[in-house]
């Protein structure tokens, strides 16, 4: 894995971003947007599963609507965010927190296939209720916690550079 | 021994290097750690505040949440939009504290803290009509506008 990091690190494409000015904090901010449009718009699904918002709109409601923008954020997110990586690939093999951070992306993308392949097939028995079962309940909780781990994470592994 | 030498000699010079020299400003800055968590919880309070104040805008513009009345999106939203805000209004100047005049001789700093007043101000008078009235989709473009402008130059800051 790391020989495959150290030969990320001299492809061209690392160099280049690595070495100009203006595209590294670029990424930087484009990454930061995406983030923000993944995390902020989870929340609210989640919000909906905690019984802490949107109660009177049917869970299936906020799903449909929100999630399109979820995934369009995560899109923009991984792209820059494999380009900010390609562009660092030695450092952060060896730093942790990164690895938490890609631990808890994991975490937070089986938590949602977990909620969508279970609970959510019976979305029709809970759809309208104002309290969704402990199930659902319990993965809005845990994706909160995860993508506020994963924003923490990822904000230490800017201050781990040297 | 003046631990920044300022390039413009703006009139807040003193009060920013008073900021910094106060405990609040040492105690940030002085910790390896306190700084990080300040800023994620910063991060946090920002997720929560652009994305439900996204769709907010976004139902206003009619591009999402159609199924719902926009009242509804907005008034449901709203505490976590306000939550979200709270958190930043909290950690923001704290972080401020820590290094005062580095920002004082940031541009983006400044541009970016008239913007927070004029969006915050936006904001507050539009409130009640957003509540009341149908798709308003100035409101919606402006107050979009603004605030990922905000966040922008929040990151930008940061290289300058």
């Amino acid at each position: 894995m790391l020989s495959i990091c150290q030969w990320i690190h001299q492809t061209p494409l690392s160099i280049a971003i690595r070495e100009s000015i203006w595209i590294y904090p670029i990424l930087n901010v484009l990454h930061c947007v995406g983030i923000f449009l993944v995390a902020g718009t989870i929340v609210v699904v989640d919000l909906r599963l905690l019984g802490f918002g949107m109660r009177r709109s049917p869970v299936s409601s906020v799903v449909g609507q929100v999630l399109p923008w979820t995934f369009f954020g995560f899109a923009f997110m991984a792209f820059t965010g494999s380009l900010l990586a390609w562009s660092e690939p030695v450092r952060l093999y060896h730093s942790p927190f990164f690895r938490l951070k890609l631990l808890f992306l994991a975490m937070a993308g089986l938590n949602a296939l977990l909620f969508h392949y279970g609970i959510y097939r019976k979305a029709r028995a809970w759809d309208s209720d104002a309290l969704t079962p402990a199930r659902a309940r319990l993965a809005g909780a845990v994706s909160i916690v995860c993508w506020i781990c994963v924003i923490a994470a990822g904000r230490a592994v800017g201050y781990e550079a040297t | 021994m003046r631990p920044h030498s300022f390039t413009h000699d703006f009139p807040f010079c003193e009060a920013f290097e008073w900021i910094e020299r106060s405990p609040v400003g040492q105690f940030l800055r002085n910790s390896r750690v306190l700084f990080p968590i300040v800023e994620s919880i910063h991060l946090i309070g920002l997720a929560l505040f652009v994305g439900t104040l996204l769709l907010i805008n976004m139902a206003l513009l009619g591009v999402a949440m159609r199924r719902q009345p926009v009242h509804e999106v907005a008034s449901a939203l709203a505490p976590w939009t306000w939550s979200g805000f709270a958190l930043l209004l909290l950690t923001g100047p704290l972080m401020f504290a820590a290094q005062a005049p580095k920002w004082h001789d940031n541009p983006i700093f400044w541009i970016k803290m008239l913007l927070l007043l004029a969006a915050s101000i936006f904001q507050l008078s539009v409130r009640r009509r957003v509540a009341s009235e149908q798709p308003a989709k100035m409101i919606g473009a402006v107050s979009l506008f603004l605030w990922i402008t905000i966040g922008l130059l929040s990151k930008m800051m940061e290289f300058v």
